[in-house]
């Protein structure tokens, strides 16, 4: 029965390197299991949830643990740690709403091993970076056997805990487009305990063109089984000055267009409301953020 | 039944060569296996923080971590915290204050202290009670604990202050 | 390095401090004996169904498994969980509870135990036992379970129904409502908490055929015994329970949790078995809180005159009757002893297919206060009283009869409680008017409360004892022995520095044996508040016995009358004459020589004192969100007297911060179709980090009572009573309107603004 705390068998193998998971990965099959920090799998494990023939353990392949800035991008190697990402400078910098959602990751023993590749696979719709790398526009890199492809972040969520990765494949980077700078950021979320998934979160990223919102992306995590963007806000605020109202307005569409659902901690009407509070305050945040970048100016 | 495999790891100084299961948590490990019972299983979750220990120098939850995964690694548990014999100022300021009531989850709740200061010899109080937030405790409502983790930060900065370079 | 003499009063630091912070002390679950199994329990996944066959074939054939007890193997036991059916003075406690029974219960109901080499293995062999259920259907609602064509959760009964306990005190109830100008009710709900005590239950048994020796984190060694000696048909002597640190009790760990299993399969053996549960069975298959659904009538005069108030609650013991009787008792009259109108209690504690409920700190006291600290606080709103001083105005006095223990009450702080708390939330300021920040809307609440030191002679009758050894050794080292269990509240520190004090000792000349049957006299205990009024009293009695003998011996080797004797600093000297003296040592030592050991022993003697409290919050509400932030939070105590400080200060904040999570965030949930519990562990059940927990501000009162051991009152569970109520009606000052349900969600006080707007 669920309960056992006492792990299911399985086989433990550790590969030396990204080609050699691969094709360790490849010649075990779909009941073989990925371990990069073991922040969400183990638990699973434990609960005897998950009960893979293998763990392919891959979190010490220290060729997956970077960041990188390149071509307008923030390349961030599957295995960079959630505290790593939260207080690296250029993240800060370029992309600071991840850093932001790093940071309300758990607590700090879990962002001490947690890894930005692991959250994303595990696809906890309640989680933190799948929320902020589906407003950032991310995508992230898959690598297979036979190659790699890239993956949007919009397509990668297929449900709690579903991710459009392959069995043979493993996440080996995220690719973030830094947003122009002077973009204004939020992300808020409503958790009933410190360090607890979101019962809703919401991720705001507004840039500006002269007077008007040029874009505007909201993506709300938590309330349904993916990550939802919330495309009716958005085009409420998209091309219309940054309105005290605008907010409020815009929150209103968002709660109403985001598919929210019941389980044990909360009801669907509930996270609707939430929803309607916490996609209002980060677009205050973020309209509060907007800036002209000081080496525009003349 | 799952096929044992040798690991290598540091523990608290010592160098062990041991059998471990691939399905055996670190904490099991430790505590069953090298029978340093003050890292303890209170959940099997990570959020209870009573088998807190140093995985090669961070804090990390050993029920959150598989045994093969420290192979060639240093962990750190209470035991290891101070010499032999002594008590690390954090073990001090935890029993000056009367932190400490069950003991269940106090080594864990020292492990996290004392890393925390490390990284933070000045903190505020939100910051000591959101490092504190990595642990449960159900017998002191928090409250000495906190009380603790200032007097130690205190004690540090004090003894700090006086003979550096 | 040498220490002070030790002090009453003082803030010692605690003797199993330090083992404890080095991570050398020592819990059941570190013992490995030789030749040991692992034990693990199979269970239902069913909430009710009829065992109709159990196949243990394949996991018997599994390379590792020792021996599997089912139905069909496993002795006919009959028993109640509950420590007090070994309590002189206790109501009979219906015995329901067997090993194995033809049907099981609750999901998670125990239908076979697994001894095995090793843990992965006895966990395989679970999973290989095939079970063959007959559904039947489940009873889950408390109030449906009571209507007549219920599913019967016990066959042989007549209907669900565990109890009736009626109450009634302080004249005519009836009358009382019709001399009311206002009369108010409401219905509440309170939840199923679970204790979450940190280290998971477990239990080592051994059987070598003569003995039956047991391991375990048991709050009641003594009680335990009996109650095994019962079970097993063995005399006393042969049995010896050990309980070393226990890992967190909270009334969890006062009778039977894992001991009948873990010594039928030691029986079976003849070999120590450890039997655990893993902290999802913690939640599911061991003893809660008791959920109640509590109706509250309270009626009340322009005057301030409280003139009636009636209490009828549900209480939901699931399973098995365990203790659920007495904690209606109790909740009855922690709900309605403190105020003198007439008053009566109907309690209806009734049988559901859910996991059982039994004794948890402050015993129905928190649901009372929830409930009955509400509707008061509404009454005198509506009867235009200050909520403080309507309270002051209805409660006991001193020299009052004490309804619950027929004892007088003959210490009194409540006044002194109030006016401290009043003072100190700064109550004039925050009350009444409606203070808003944004989003945030801000009020202060109070809740007030007065408890027992300990089980004696509460419900009429009930007797529960403590006697301890002190022995001086040659060396002038002194012992205590207590069959106490330290859980953590400090029973070792507050007996120690007990002897210490009363010998003039530093501390650390004083050693504690505790726990341990074989080699402590009987105590029944840690619970009810009694640890430092009954355990402290026999330990001061058995060490002012000591010291009479000490003198005694003295006055020989001092050629001195033992009258003009004093005991000082380690010494024993000739008042007035210091020169003429000798050391304890000395004086033990000649007493070892003329065969005459230096043993004190002390009985408690059988008497009860009332503490007072009161709980103050200042919290603002978000109307966006219903969040509940506690802005300040104050924690009035009258204890009597502290005997150490800061561990008084500790058992009042952790009782406390366990209040408050019973008031805003704890809740074992239980699907309503199937029964299983649906947030069995520490991710999904809420109890708060230090980040949610606020600063919590302890005043200590101390107006000694003649009948404590230096005037002290117990203060284990008084933190946890009023959290509730104070919570709740400061959220009601905030927001203008009640919640009644608990805990108190965001959600669930979002639904209440919603209804009010």
């Amino acid at each position: 029965m669920v309960g056992s705390l006492i792990l299911p068998s399985f086989a433990y193998v550790a590969p030396k390197s990204l080609a050699e998971a691969i094709t360790t990965l490849a010649a075990l099959g779909p009941d073989a299991k990925l371990l990069a920090g073991g922040q969400s799998l183990i638990p699973l494990l434990s609960m005897r949830l998950a009960r893979p023939s293998t763990i392919v353990d891959i979190g010490r392949l220290g060729e997956l643990r970077y960041i990188r800035a390149v071509d307008g991008q923030l390349r961030i190697g599957a295995l960079t740690r959630h505290r790593d990402v939260e207080r690296a400078p250029l993240v800060q910098v370029q992309a600071p709403v991840l850093a932001a959602a790093a940071g309300l990751i758990g607590h700090s023993h879990i962002r001490n091993r947690g890894t930005i590749g692991g959250s994303l696979a595990h696809a906890d719709p309640a989680a933190e970076f799948p929320a902020a790398v589906t407003a950032l526009e991310a995508s992230v890199i898959a690598l297979g056997p036979n190659g790699e492809r890239e993956i949007p972040a919009g397509e990668l969520f297929l449900g709690p805990l579903t991710t459009a990765l392959l069995p043979s494949e493993i996440l080996t980077e995220v690719r973030v487009p830094v947003p122009p700078a002077g973009h204004g950021w939020a992300f808020r979320e409503f958790t009933q305990r410190s360090g607890d998934f979101a019962l809703v979160s919401a991720c705001a990223i507004v840039t500006l063109q002269t007077a008007a919102v040029a874009t505007c992306r909201i993506v709300v995590g938590g309330a349904g089984p993916v990550p939802q963007r919330c495309v009716g806000a958005e085009a409420a605020v998209v091309g219309h000055p940054t309105a005290p109202e605008a907010p409020r307005e815009a929150a209103a569409l968002a709660a109403d267009e985001v598919e929210a659902e019941d389980d044990l901690h909360a009801s669907s009407g509930y996270r609707r409301r939430l929803t309607r509070v916490l996609v209002r305050d980060a677009l205050e945040d973020a309209f509060a953020r907007l800036h002209v970048p000081q080496a525009t100016r003349p | 039944m799952s096929v044992p495999f040798s690991i290598s790891v540091t523990v608290n100084g010592v160098r062990y060569a041991r059998p471990v299961r691939p399905n055996q948590l670190l904490v099991e490990f430790l505590h069953d296996d090298l029978e340093l019972h003050g890292t303890r299983n209170g959940c099997s979750q990570g959020v209870c923080g009573c088998c807190t220990v140093l995985v090669d120098g961070e804090p990390a939850k050993a029920c959150l971590v598989l045994a093969p995964q420290v192979d060639g690694g240093v962990v750190t548990t209470i035991e290891g915290l101070a010499p032999p014999g002594g008590l690390h100022p954090m073990q001090t300021a935890f029993v000056e204050v009367g932190a400490v009531q069950c003991g269940y989850c106090i080594p864990g709740m020292v492990m996290t202290a004392a890393a925390f200061l490390e990284e933070n010899p000045r903190p505020t109080d939100v910051q000591i009670r959101d490092a504190l937030a990595n642990n449960l405790c159900r017998c002191t409502g928090y409250m000495k604990i906190v009380e603790a983790v200032k007097m130690a930060a205190a004690a540090n900065l004090s003894a700090g202050s006086g003979g550096d370079a | 390095m040498t220490q002070p003499i030790a002090a009453i009063g003082s803030p010692l630091p605690r003797v199993d401090a330090a083992e404890k912070t080095s991570g050398h002390a020592q819990y059941v679950g570190d013992l490995r004996l030789p030749g040991m199994v692992y034990a693990r329990l199979a269970r239902s996944p069913y909430a009710h169904a009829r065992v109709k066959s159990i196949d243990t074939r394949a996991a018997a054939e599994l390379p590792g498994v020792v021996a599997i007890l089912t139905r069909e193997n496993a002795p006919a036991l009959k028993y109640n969980s509950s420590p007090f059916d070994a309590v002189p003075g206790s109501r009979a406690m219906i015995e329901d509870q067997t090993l194995f029974d033809e049907k099981v219960r609750y999901v998670g109901d125990p239908v076979a135990l697994v001894a095995a080499v090793d843990w992965e293995t006895a966990e395989n062999a679970l999973e290989a036992i095939e079970v063959d259920y007959e559904p039947l259907p489940p009873v889950i609602d408390p109030e449906a379970a009571l209507s007549r064509d219920a599913p019967l959760v016990h066959e042989g009964r007549s209907d669900n129904l565990i109890a009736h306990v009626k109450l009634a005190h302080g004249g005519d109830l009836n009358a009382g409502f019709e001399a009311a100008d206002v009369v108010v009710e409401r219905r509440f709900r309170t939840p199923r908490q679970k204790h979450v005590q940190l280290e998971p239950q477990v239990c080592v048994a051994d059987w070598n055929g003569d003995r039956l020796t047991v391991w375990a984190p048991t709050q009641s060694p003594h009680q335990l015994r009996t109650k095994l000696a019962a079970l097993w048909h063995l005399p006393q002597s042969r049995v010896r329970v050990v309980s070393l640190n226990v890992g967190g009790g909270f009334g969890h760990r006062v009778g039977f949790v894992l001991e009948p299993y873990a010594t039928a399969m030691a029986m079976h053996l003849r070999r120590p078995v450890k039997l655990r549960l893993n902290r999802i069975e913690d939640f599911s298959n061991s003893e809660n809180r008791h959920p109640m659904i509590i109706t509250v009538k309270a009626g009340g005069r322009r005057d301030g005159t409280l003139t009636a108030l009636h209490v009828t609650s549900i209480l939901d013991a699931g399973a098995y009757a365990g203790v659920s009787a007495e904690v209606a008792h109790v909740h009855a009259n922690v709900g309605t002893r403190l105020y003198r109108c007439p008053r009566r209690f109907d309690g209806y504690v009734v049988y559901t297919t859910t996991p059982g409920c039994g004794s948890f700190r402050g015993v129905g006291g928190p649901q009372a206060s929830f409930s009955v600290e509400q509707c008061l606080d509404e009454l005198a709103g509506a009867l235009g009283w200050d909520p403080i001083e309507f309270r002051r105005r209805n409660s006991l006095r001193l020299g009052d009869p004490d309804p619950w223990t027929n004892l007088r009450i003959e210490s009194w702080a409540l006044d002194e409680v109030l006016d401290r708390g009043k003072a100190a939330i700064d109550w004039d300021a925050v009350r009444g008017p409606t203070l808003r920040d944004g989003p945030w809307r801000r009020g202060v609440g109070m809740a007030a409360m007065m408890h027992v030191s300990g089980g004696n002679c509460i419900s009429s009758r009930r007797v529960e004892g403590s006697s301890a050894l002190v022995r001086v050794n040659p060396d002038g080292t002194v012992e205590v022995f207590s069959g106490q269990s330290e859980t953590g509240t400090g029973v070792a520190t507050m007996v120690s520095q007990i002897a210490a004090a009363e010998l003039s000792l530093p501390l650390d000349r004083v050693s504690v044996t505790l726990g341990d049957t074989a080699s402590t006299p009987y105590d029944s205990g840690s619970h009810a508040s009694r640890t430092a009024f009954t355990t402290g009293w026999a330990v001061k009695l058995a060490a002012e016995d000591a010291r009479a003998q000490l003198l005694r011996v003295g006055a020989g080797m001092l050629e001195a009358h033992a009258d003009d004797l004093e005991l000082e600093a380690g010494d024993i000297r000739v008042r007035g004459t210091p020169a003429r003296a000798v050391s304890l040592g000395e004086v033990a030592r000649r007493a070892y020589h003329t065969m005459t050991e230096i043993v004190g022993k002390g009985v408690a003697p059988i008497s009860n004192a009332p503490p007072y409290g009161a709980h103050f919050a200042d919290v603002s509400v978000n109307e966006e969100t219903g969040q509940i932030r506690i802005n300040r939070y104050v924690a009035v105590h009258d204890v009597g007297r502290a005997l150490n400080r800061s561990v008084v200060e500790g058992q009042i904040e952790g009782a406390t911060a366990q209040g408050i999570g019973f008031a805003l965030s704890e809740e074992v949930l239980i699907d309503p179709d199937g029964g299983s519990v649906t947030n069995a562990s520490l991710m999904d059940y809420k109890v708060m980090t230090a980040a949610d927990v606020p600063r919590i501000e302890v005043i200590l009162v101390e107006h000694p009572d003649p009948h404590g051991p230096y005037g002290a009152k117990g203060v284990g569970e008084v933190g946890i009573i009023p959290a509730a109520g104070a919570l709740a009606n400061a959220v009601a000052d905030a927001i203008g309107a009640r919640v009644l349900e608990a805990p108190m969600t965001p959600e669930r006080v979002l639904a209440a603004l919603t209804e009010t707007i």
